[in-house]
């Protein structure tokens, strides 16, 4: 029969498709719980870094949970974007047990992520050998959240024989700002006569501590970088790259993609500036060189910044007794000693020990017992990001000659007051 | 009456057409509809991600698009925003540039040449190659001291800025790199596909009329391509607008000073560095209603244009 074909399938058929794929969709976004187990206790624990940490980690876990038949515990390893990764996972209500944490340990601590571990560290742990700052670092309104296991802080290194060439004495110790202009200017060389300079003074700028600057209070709730001093630090990082000439712009220097270990291995800089966390890959890749450190050169003040890695419990976890044993192990000396090749034990005893048994380079490491006394790390406040980023338009404003320091600093320190008031 | 067999034809092929849309309209509620639905709500609360969220009504809207006085002066809530978009409108000055580059590109390869294939895969190649790693790759190429591009203009006795890092020059050099993609990239295929279905006869028929090689482009070609055109600029425009985040992030991180921050970008920055989910969420609720105001105004007007041969 010819004519047009009327469809008798049922009218809610496809309304009744739609709601079978909400529920679906549904279940879906509501897994990713984990589940109890039969007795033993799993953790979960999130660390950050490359292959060699994982291995460590691996191993430390092993040697707990055969300390700990009952305990299994699963490392998520996270290479890149860790915070974010692990923000997703508390936003998901799928927290870790235990987490690594860098820098933005103010970040997360501000919006109550870790348990409140003072009772237990008063009872167990002896602090009485650590270094003063580190530990105070993770006390946040009265509350020890943790322990370090390892500070990162600053150093110069320099190529011993690009000085021996200039006919440069090596930069001791007790170095000034006016020694490290003097000496990166007879270092800063156009190798070739072709108007473009082949090897910097010095990369890396310093930090704005050393001119006794502060970007933010301790609090969080005043901005104090439109200062004198932080004018000066400004005006410093312009005078390095116009006026003395013994540095590129920064942003060259911190570009992702831009080997900075290449860039000194080949000779492009004299002297730069690198973190702890950079002592492992120079110590592979400029084998061949003859390099060593040096403290941060003292402008208004001596000053290193600094910052540092724990392994803290999170305020979430349903197993806190198991959680805080498997956390005390990554601040013991035996583990401290284990990151020392990335990092400077908060332990005294521990971090001399390092020092005096060092066979290879840097031959001064002294130079990190040394900064110990003079770390100056960003303060541990819940919107610091949201902050430094007008601090660091301001700076990058400055570099780029569009203002002046004053100019930039006071629209930073407008923008900041804005953010504190939207925040609160 | 239809018959039961028919009917039960008729059951059994919408039930296979909806076991095959199923797993794309499962992939569409789970990661998109929902997620919008989620964002629209989600803009009314405040929210870091640790917490609760706490209903804040459209006060991050008046935050985002509302203003005060100070000094005799209006100044915005949020200055950033304005500026951001602004930046999200200068990139997207790029489009017609990038439409017509694609247009010529696929005009030439058009042509009965010899290596046609060879020269359409090589112009196609970087739409096929990793984000991330072309993007690398431009940014050594940019780099002042041993770039290529500075090297080339050293040559000239041209000195180059710093291109990623200075205010005048970071947009202008995404643009260019976009350019390199763009041309050779997805609209030129669509470009190519078009001039492919222009009835021959139209041409015949100019050749007739001794019109020249311009005048038939002119009067033949350009209006015979007004749906692909009016097609390829609605879809960059949507994408100017949500585009820009995969330069900044990985090229600049939205500096210097905010020169290559896009709304994109900025969204990111609030929901994931500054735990401002609920603000992120206005901010994308915003340039929703902003690209779906611009796409009707295009498809309003612009379609007007649009001639169908």
């Amino acid at each position: 029969m010819h004519g047009v074909v009327v469809s008798t399938a049922r009218p809610g058929r496809p309304a009744i498709a739609i709601a079978c794929l909400l529920v679906v969709c549904g279940l879906i976004t509501g897994c990713g719980r984990r589940e109890a187990s039969d007795g033993a206790v799993r953790l979960v624990m999130t660390t950050a870094g490359g292959v060699k940490e994982r291995d460590i980690y691996n191993q430390a876990v092993s040697r707990f949970e055969a300390q700990h038949p009952n305990i299994h515990v699963r490392i998520l390893p996270i290479s890149k974007d860790y915070y974010r990764k692990v923000l997703v996972m508390i936003a998901g209500r799928d927290a870790p047990d235990l987490m690594w944490m860098g820098q933005s340990f103010g970040e997360f601590a501000g919006r109550g992520a870790f348990m409140d571990l003072s009772a237990r560290i008063a009872e167990e742990v002896d602090l009485d050998d650590y270094f003063d700052q580190p530990v105070g670092w993770y006390n946040i309104d009265g509350k020890q959240l943790g322990i370090p296991f390892a500070i990162d802080t600053d150093f110069v290194v320099y190529n011993k024989a690009l000085l021996d060439e200039a006919g440069v004495e090596y930069p001791t110790d007790d170095w000034t700002g006016q020694d490290l202009i003097r000496k990166a200017k007879a270092l800063t060389l156009d190798r070739d006569r072709d108007g473009r300079t082949d090897q910097y003074g010095y990369r890396g700028n310093v930090d704005s501590s050393a001119f006794g600057a502060e970007i933010i209070s301790a609090d969080g709730k005043t901005p104090l970088c439109n200062s004198p001093e932080m004018i000066d630090y400004l005006q410093f990082t312009l005078d390095v790259v116009h006026k003395h000439r013994i540095c590129p712009l920064p942003g060259d220097v911190e570009q992702e993609g831009l080997d900075t270990i290449s860039l000194f291995r080949q000779g492009k800089a004299a002297m730069m500036r690198f973190y702890t966390w950079s002592l492992p890959e120079l110590r592979d890749k400029c084998a061949d060189l003859d390099w060593d450190i040096v403290m941060m050169p003292k402008f208004a003040q001596r000053a290193h910044w600094a910052s540092s890695q724990a392994i803290l419990v999170s305020s979430e976890t349903p197993y806190p007794d198991e959680a805080w044993l498997l956390c005390k192990y990554f601040f013991s000396d035996e583990f401290q000693r284990i990151m020392a090749f990335r990092g400077l034990p908060p332990s005294r005893k521990v971090a001399e020990k390092i020092v005096a048994e060092n066979d290879e380079a840097p031959e001064n490491l002294a130079v990190l017992l040394k900064a110990a006394d003079y770390l100056y790390p960003f303060p541990r406040v819940a919107h610091l990001q949201e902050l430094m980023e007008h601090f660091w338009n301001a700076a990058e404003s400055v570099d780029a000659q569009r203002a002046t320091p004053q100019e930039a600093l006071q629209r930073a320190e407008k923008a900041m007051w804005r953010t504190i008031e939207r925040r609160q | 009456m239809p018959h039961h067999r028919e009917v039960d034809t008729i059951n059994r092929r919408s039930g296979i057409a909806f076991a095959f849309l199923t797993p794309n309209l499962l992939g569409f509620m789970v990661f998109t509809f929902l997620p919008v639905l989620a964002a629209l709500g989600l803009s009314l609360y405040r929210w870091d991600l640790f917490h609760a969220p706490s209903f804040v009504g459209l006060r991050n809207f008046v935050e985002l698009l509302g203003w005060y006085q100070e000094d005799g002066q209006i100044h915005a809530n949020d200055p950033g925003f304005w500026k951001y978009l602004g930046n999200t409108l200068f990139l997207m000055m790029g489009i017609p540039v990038n439409m017509a580059a694609a247009l010529f590109i696929a005009l030439v390869l058009n042509q009965k040449i010899r290596g046609r294939v060879f020269f359409r895969t090589v112009f196609f190649l970087p739409t096929i190659c990793t984000g991330v790693g072309v993007m690398l790759l431009w940014m050594w190429i940019y780099n002042p001291e041993f770039g290529l591009l500075n090297h080339l203009l050293s040559l000239v006795g041209v000195e180059g800025p710093s291109w990623l890092r200075s205010y005048a020059w970071a947009k202008p050099s995404i643009m260019i790199m976009g350019l390199w993609g763009a041309m050779g990239g997805t609209n030129m295929i669509i470009y190519l596909a078009g001039l492919q279905g222009i009835p021959p006869e139209l041409y015949e028929a100019a050749d007739i009329d001794g019109a020249s090689s311009a005048a038939k482009f002119w009067y033949v070609t350009l209006p015979a391509l007004t749906p692909t055109t009016f097609f390829i600029f609605i879809t960059s425009v949507i994408g100017g607008f949500q585009g820009g985040f995969d330069a900044a992030y990985v090229m600049t991180r939205g500096g210097p000073d905010g020169a290559t921050t896009t709304i994109s970008y900025y969204i990111f920055e609030h929901a994931f560095q500054w735990f401002n989910m609920g603000y992120a969420a206005t901010i994308a609720v915003v340039l929703f209603a902003l690209v779906l105001l611009v796409t009707l105004v295009n498809w309003k007007f612009g379609g007007k244009r649009v001639q169908y041969v």
